[in-house]
């Protein structure tokens, strides 16, 4: 590996040390009200440059998330502005996330009430480091004001097919799978590009554990929130050539979406986590990327591995602190918070 | 040395438990044991476990001693004067007395706040010459004064369209805010609001008592402010006065809560059985007859004292006791891991071996001693753990400086040293100087030599104590065991043999396959010989896949050995570093005239001891911990950590 790769290697443990530890979720886990949590993080050496200036008796809940997310944002442009790489294209996949994020919350825009504020939504402080015109997605009303919007992007052509689509017409996880998809594709085709051998092997596999992780919970979503039919289900899962179409099949097969856990553990095609899989499928989710997340930062040499798990731990650190500061706020219980975080 | 522990338990019937509980919280040195191996392994065993009501009442004594800026002393009582209703009713009332006025003085405090804020505000208008009243009466237009986060301004642009005029004023940049009025007309004025709140807009009040133009207001607030701390501090003098009449109750009443607090936590490690109940645990075997004296008073109690590895639910925890010498090194091994209870306690060994490893690196009289006396400065006034280690390894540099003749990079300075204990002697004695061509290959040789007596000493002292502890398998078949011994240890022998005495016929096949040949299968087989001696299956995957893993460990095994044994080469080669920079300083020095030469004496020195005195500490550790620790401990014991540590 380049000199330049082990640079960045350093600098990602560097920052990962600085990331929340089990003992400061247990900590925040212990917090009573938004202004402990934002005091709490004022001291963490993580936290304290972003919250450095602004008053926790103010903060509140909103302005707390969304300052860590911009911590993250911050955190991850750090890293990518910290050296020029020939493989910088791959390290441009949490930015592809990010635009993704903001085109569906401009979709959203169209199929919500009139108080919806697009701009609330999108991570605006993006669009400095972003091909897309952030002034004129907002404006846009229906896909063909979005399509006009996104002119000159990749985007354009991925939803021009859709121009014509109604407001009333649209059935928004149909969108969620197609930009899973198109984020995948790019993750796929940049490793491809830059990788050979068995960094390029670690790194598909570990894109396609995450997204059979992402299919299990879509088939718990749809089925429980959405009544969505098998058939219809199956087509918008990303296929995989590590689980067969049958395994596929039975689980989608499955009635109770209680009952998905325990047949992903019993078919072998997921390891058994405990009771927390069981309670809650997303956390299951998380876990195993975790799993994969802390063996790429502890055990590998090679920078885009452990770039990949850092880009992780921040997303889950961010997760994390979400439901810590939703649950404080809803007043949910310590014992139910905690069985949501994965650290 | 891991001191002794031994494993009791208290036993008493049920009715007797409260008395047990006062006896029990007020001894110090019993690390309990978890009540869930009993609960799981006993059938009708239940824990007495419960939430101790204290927590709530110490949440609001605390909360009274910061309102009122007291600290409230700890008078630790041994018995209760009230029940714990009573002592929180007290509390309770207590608290609510001074919360009142304590209120008011914040309420007050807050106000002065926000008017300070107004008055701020003002500022901004100082220039305008129109009444505030003409301002906050228009009828068709709404204005609001406030902050936005400098970190939201970006979204403003977003909202070009939006009927408001935005007029900004002043930024400051320390608390990311900016200062600012927006304007809208009534019609829009709650959608504005909206956007503007969901940007952290901090609206800022015109106090109602202020008219006029802004000139004439900021006099009118400023005087309103000035009252007002008046009365501020007049109430928290009151508060004060007031919260002293309470304070020696409050005393008293800290210390039962205390002890009540002990109460319930002793509770967790309660099991009952029938009317009888335990608590189990451990304590120094030195202190058994003074734990029994302790419990003497209570004749229902009875003490079952045990070996502590008696019962194999429990794991014995470990206490490190070690000599003045020797303890500032044990923060080494706790930063490994703690000994299990019967493994070794390898403190000693770091400091023997940490002390003679960078005494031979960082080799300078001057510099050693000036290490030593920086760590007992740091150790006595800083109270800082490292300080008496680098004491101890800055008189072991100090130490090998005086048998490489250097000071301070000086190797003149000694000379007279020299000639004297020549002249004792009769014979000369002359320092070994590193960089002489003579002595470098023997120095790296050396270096090596060490290392690898220090390998064999570690797999011998990992035989003994698995022999100890009858892990025959490990102790036989490991790779750090006998057979590892036997390996090692013939090969070192044999090439010693050969380099010193010129003995060709060391490694023949007669001495081949008991020492070597023989070792290795035994190494290879150890996993199915360890599961031949537990009556298992030799091969259960089969022999196959075991072949092939198996092949490969040996591989990495034998490797290890060479890769650990040339691992000790860093010890010479920072002898020559440390040579090799004090030259460079020395030619420095003579480049430089008159004062020049003791700022680059002194300065080189400093960087010399900054920069190779933390590379040679790390790499001395780095050895300790992986070439060394590595074959002979494992560090997985658990802290001897009492519940109660002091009453």
């Amino acid at each position: 590996m380049s000199f330049v790769g082990n640079a960045l290697v350093a600098k990602i443990r560097s920052m990962y040390s600085e990331c929340l530890q089990s003992e400061d979720y247990n900590e925040l886990l212990r917090s009573r009200s938004i202004y402990d949590v934002a005091v709490f993080l004022k001291k963490h050496p993580e936290y304290k440059d972003i919250l450095a200036t602004v008053s926790e008796a103010s903060l509140n809940r909103s302005r707390l998330e969304g300052l860590i997310r911009r911590n993250r944002f911050n955190h991850m442009l750090k890293l990518m502005q910290f050296v020029t790489l020939k493989d910088d294209s791959f390290y441009r996949l949490c930015l592809i996330r990010m635009e993704h994020d903001t085109i569906l919350a401009v979709i959203r825009g169209f199929i919500s009430p009139d108080e919806y504020d697009v701009v609330e939504q999108i991570p605006y402080y993006l669009d400095r480091y972003s091909s897309m015109n952030f002034l004129a997605l907002t404006k846009a009303t229906d896909f063909k004001t979005l399509v006009a919007a996104l002119e000159g992007t990749r985007y354009a052509k991925m939803l021009k097919p859709y121009s014509a689509i109604k407001n009333q017409d649209i059935r928004y996880y149909e969108f969620e799978a197609l930009f899973e998809t198109d984020y995948y594709q790019y993750a796929f085709a940049k490793i491809k590009e830059n990788y050979r051998g068995k960094l390029r092997k670690d790194l598909e596999d570990a894109f396609k554990a995450r997204i059979e992780m992402e299919n299990m919970i879509k088939v718990y979503r749809l089925k429980k929130y959405y009544g969505v039919k098998n058939e219809e289900i199956k087509s918008i899962l990303i296929p995989t050539s590590r689980v067969c179409e049958k395994k596929l099949d039975e689980i989608i097969a499955v009635k109770d979406p209680a009952e998905i856990y325990q047949k992903i553990v019993s078919i072998g095609i997921g390891t058994d986590v405990g009771d927390k899989g069981q309670v809650y499928l997303e956390y299951y989710g998380d876990h195993m990327r975790y799993l994969i997340a802390r063996k790429f930062m502890y055990f590998s040499t090679q920078s885009p591995k452990v770039f990949q798990a850092y880009a992780f731990f921040s997303e889950l650190e961010v997760q994390n602190l979400t439901h810590i500061i939703e649950g404080i706020r809803y007043q949910i219980s310590e014992d139910e918070i905690r069985s949501m975080l994965v650290f | 040395m891991i001191e002794k522990m031994k494993l009791v338990s208290l036993t008493t019937s049920e009715k007797h438990l409260e008395n047990l509980l006062r006896y029990f919280v007020v001894y110090q040195g019993f690390h309990p044991a978890s009540t869930e191996p009993i609960i799981h392994s006993v059938h009708g065993a239940i824990s007495y476990a419960s939430n101790n009501p204290c927590e709530p009442l110490f949440t609001e004594l605390l909360e009274m001693e910061t309102n009122l800026g007291l600290k409230i002393k700890t008078k630790p009582e041994i018995c209760l004067l009230g029940t714990i209703d009573e002592i929180q009713q007290y509390i309770e009332a207590t608290h609510q007395d001074i919360s009142g006025a304590f209120k008011r003085i914040k309420d007050a405090e807050e106000e002065v706040k926000s008017y300070r804020e107004a008055v701020a505000q003002v500022r901004n208008l100082e220039n305008l010459d129109i009444a505030l009243d003409d301002l906050f009466q228009a009828k068709f237009v709404s204005l609001r004064f406030g902050k936005l986060p400098l970190d939201v301004l970006q979204r403003l642009q977003y909202y070009t369209e939006s009927p408001f005029i935005f007029v900004p004023f002043h930024e400051d940049v320390n608390k990311n805010e900016l200062w600012c009025l927006y304007l809208t007309s009534n019609v829009y004025e709650r959608e504005i609001d909206n956007l503007f709140t969901s940007m952290f807009f901090e609206r800022i009040h015109i106090p109602a008592f202020v008219h006029g133009t802004p000139g004439s207001a900021l006099i009118a607030l400023n005087q309103y402010i000035e009252e007002k701390e008046n009365e501020i501090v007049q109430m928290k003098a009151d508060l004060v006065a007031k919260a002293h009449t309470y304070e020696e109750h409050l005393i008293l009443v800290k210390g039962q809560l205390q002890f009540l607090s002990r109460i319930y936590q002793a509770r967790q490690y309660v099991v009952g059985l029938g009317d009888r109940v335990s608590i189990t645990g451990f304590i120094e075997e030195k202190q058994v007859e003074a734990f029994k004296k302790h419990f003497a008073p209570v004749p229902e109690i009875e003490i079952v004292v045990r070996e502590a590895t008696s019962d194999k639910r429990f794991q014995p925890p470990t206490k490190l006791h070690n000599n003045w010498l020797t303890r500032p090194f044990q923060m080494f091994v706790d930063m490994y891991g703690i000994p299990s209870y019967k493994d070794i306690d390898p403190t000693a060994i770091v400091a023997i071996t940490y002390s003679l490893l960078f005494g031979i690196m960082f080799g300078d009289f001057g510099q050693g001693l000036a290490v030593a006396l920086i760590g007992f400065l740091l150790g006595k006034f800083k109270k800082m753990a490292l300080g008496p280690v680098m004491t101890r390894i800055g008189l072991s540099s100090a130490f090998f400086g005086l048998i490489y003749g250097e000071t301070f990079g000086n190797e003149t300075f000694l000379e007279p040293l020299y000639a004297w204990l020549s002249s004792l002697f009769g014979r000369t004695i002359t320092p070994i100087h590193a960089m002489e061509t003579s002595v470098t290959m023997n120095l790296l040789l050396a270096t090596v030599g060490i290392g690898a007596a220090i390998i064999l000493s570690m797999i011998v002292i990992n035989t003994i104590a698995k022999f100890k502890n009858k892990d025959y398998a490990e102790a036989l078949f490991s790779s750090n065991g006998l057979s590892g011994l036997f390996f090692y240890g013939f090969i070192l022998i044999g090439i010693l043999l050969q380099m010193l005495f010129g003995i060709q016929n060391v490694f023949t096949v007669w001495t081949i396959v008991p020492f070597i040949v023989l070792p290795l299968i035994l190494i290879f087989l150890k996993e199915p010989l360890h599961r031949h001696l537990h009556h298992e299956k030799m091969f259960p995957d089969g022999f196959g896949g075991f072949f092939i893993e198996g092949f490969f460990e040996l591989f990495e095994v034998v490797l290890s050995y060479v890769t650990n044994t040339l691992s000790f080469l860093r010890v010479g080669g920072f002898v020559l570093s440390h040579a090799g920079m004090m030259l460079v300083v020395n030619t420095l020095m003579a480049m430089a005239s008159g004062a020049g030469t003791i700022v680059a004496a002194v300065l080189g020195n400093l960087f010399v001891m900054g920069l190779e005195g933390l590379i040679v500490g790390i790499q001395v550790l780095r050895l300790e911990f992986y070439e060394m620790f590595s074959r002979c401990f494992e560090g997985d014991g658990i802290n001897f950590d009492p519940i109660f540590k002091e009453v």
